[in-house]
């Protein structure tokens, strides 16, 4: 699509959320984003066979040879329950990072430049120590990021909307600002920002770092993996400040079927025409 | 029915001796020990329980409540369940060695992905858990299931409680721990408990402070009337082995206990 004097390509992809077969995910997922036309896959690591660190040497050879069959940027999402990197207990903070060093190395065999993670939870030593908990994440955060370095991989942290999640915008920003390297960025969940407040807000503040965006609706306040239309985030004006920002994605569609992920990528194209001029339609 | 405190209560000091001196203020011989970095971990929980015992004229009963925060006996990640499984082991050896009566763990957490491979989970749940109670049977320390109240949570609704009464029953020393809090947190009260009778007689430890969650910093006040009445409808019908109170506010422990007495 032409907008003005430049051409409009959303680049679109789809995370394994989507896949009916889960002990499957990852090439159920790649063949279906190939053989739909999508762009990207992300590929979530907490399918039994695809976790970091445990995954078979011929599946992730048939993951390569099928992103490369079907030319699909693929991006790892690094396993996020019961990690966090902010913890007072030391021992789950030393396996935290394992996992996100795994994650890491795992998105280099898989010629993956990506990793989406998140940052942790804050339960009650946080709630009451916060300085020291800021202390510890970055601290965990500097050791993930220089490894990644090494390895050419970009880090994404997610905003999170959730009660303990660490990840609300400020939060992201300070993080990101102490931390201070170009292989933390942000991944922008259109949903998670949508459980505190609004997306477009949220987006503006923490837009100078996002490299990818979660594209999934819900109602206000609650965390669904509904397809775009679905809920009541308003993704025409999202879509607006994205063109506005020279962003085309990628949008991921982390929705919870593949009839979901169709729905949605339909349902942006016809938010593109919308927002497009006329005579400039293709 | 032995009514103690948490060390949640002294979580905001640097020294223990606020924990004993509320002991000794409330008269109240039983501490629930909350095992939780910087407050109280396996490495500082000897010196700690040396403290305790140093105090005169007082033989204080204990337990133990492991760390519960992202430890999760149900994750699909390996490497979880075994730190988890590790901690919980550990709680149970620590208990051996101090003399504590029982442990409380959090069952465990059924996320995303978790749900969508049910059954490879659930085996490998019931095998940690079996080989938990099995150990607690042999070291005569109870070993007690808490529930919480996240959606996610393993063990919340009534009907959690009666299928983990059928998967424990061939255990004498594994129970559960009711969280008075949790449970009205998570939309039921008290009496529909009261008809299973089955569970009740699992019930070993309660535990009563605010809603949402006596772990959290902050709690509901306005709730205190409602755990308190929910507490008293249980006890009208059983009498628990222990039963504590656990929040971070001294006035709020005092209130609890004053309610309770």
């Amino acid at each position: 699509m032409v907008l003005g004097d430049k051409l409009v390509k959303m680049i679109y992809g789809v995370s394994s959320s989507i896949a009916r077969n889960y002990s499957n995910a990852a090439i159920e997922t790649i063949e279906f984003a190939g053989k739909k036309g999508f762009d990207a896959v992300e590929l979530l690591c907490e399918s039994p066979n695809l976790v970091p660190g445990h995954v078979p040497d011929p599946l992730k050879n048939k993951i390569r040879e099928k992103s490369l069959e079907y030319n699909l940027t693929l991006q790892l999402h690094a396993p996020f329950h019961s990690l966090n990197l902010a913890s007072f207990n030391e021992k789950a903070r030393e396996l935290s990072t394992q996992i996100i060093l795994n994650t890491i190395l795992l998105a280099y065999e898989l010629d993956c430049k990506l990793v989406t993670f998140h940052l942790g939870l804050c339960f009650l030593p946080c709630q009451i120590y916060l300085n020291k908990a800021f202390e510890i994440l970055v601290d965990s955060l500097n050791q993930i990021v220089d490894f990644a370095a090494e390895y050419g991989i970009t880090l994404a942290a997610e905003n999170r909307g959730g009660k303990l999640d660490i990840g609300k915008p400020p939060e992201l920003l300070k993080v990101i600002k102490s931390v201070n390297s170009n292989f933390l960025k942000i991944t922008f969940d259109t949903v998670q920002a949508n459980v505190i407040g609004d997306p477009l807000e949220q987006y503006r503040e923490l837009k100078k770092y996002v490299v990818n965006v979660h594209a999934r609706d819900a109602p206000r306040g609650k965390d669904m993996l509904l397809a775009i239309g679905e809920g009541e985030i308003d993704f025409k004006s999202l879509i607006r400040e994205f063109i506005k920002d020279n962003f085309y994605g990628p949008l991921i569609f982390e929705v919870s079927s593949k009839d979901r992920a169709l729905i949605s990528r339909g349902v942006i194209d016809e938010i593109l025409l919308d927002i497009l001029s006329p005579e400039e339609k293709m | 029915m032995l009514i103690g405190l948490s060390s949640i209560s002294c979580f905001l000091d640097s020294s223990f001796s606020r924990c004993i001196d509320l002991l000794r203020d409330s008269k109240l011989n039983y501490i629930d020990l909350f095992l939780s970095p910087p407050h109280l971990y396996f490495d500082n929980l000897t010196s700690i329980v040396h403290q305790i015992k140093m105090t005169p004229n007082r033989d204080i009963t204990l337990t133990l409540k492991a760390p519960s925060f992202i430890e999760n006996l149900a994750s699909i990640i390996d490497e979880i369940r075994g730190l988890t499984y590790s901690e919980y082991l550990y709680s149970l050896e620590h208990a051996r060695k101090i003399g504590a009566r029982a442990v409380i763990i959090k069952p465990g957490m059924m996320f995303f992905s978790e749900k969508r491979c049910r059954a490879f989970v659930q085996k490998k749940f019931i095998e940690s858990l079996y080989n938990l109670a099995e150990i607690a049977e042999k070291l005569r320390i109870y070993l007690l299931l808490e529930n919480y109240y996240y959606p996610y949570e393993i063990l919340r609704s009534i009907n959690d409680f009666i299928y983990f009464t059928d998967i424990i029953a061939g255990f004498d020393y594994t129970g559960f721990a009711l969280n008075i809090p949790h449970l009205v947190e998570s939309g039921f009260s008290v009496s529909q408990l009261l008809s299973k009778k089955k569970v009740l007689e699992k019930i070993r430890l309660v535990y009563i402070g605010l809603c949402p969650s006596p772990w959290e910093l902050y709690g509901d006040v306005k709730s205190a009337s409602r755990v308190l009445k929910e507490t008293k409808n249980l006890l009208s019908t059983i009498m628990p082995e222990f039963l504590v109170i656990a929040s971070i506010s001294t006035p709020i422990l005092k209130m609890l206990l004053d309610g309770l007495r």
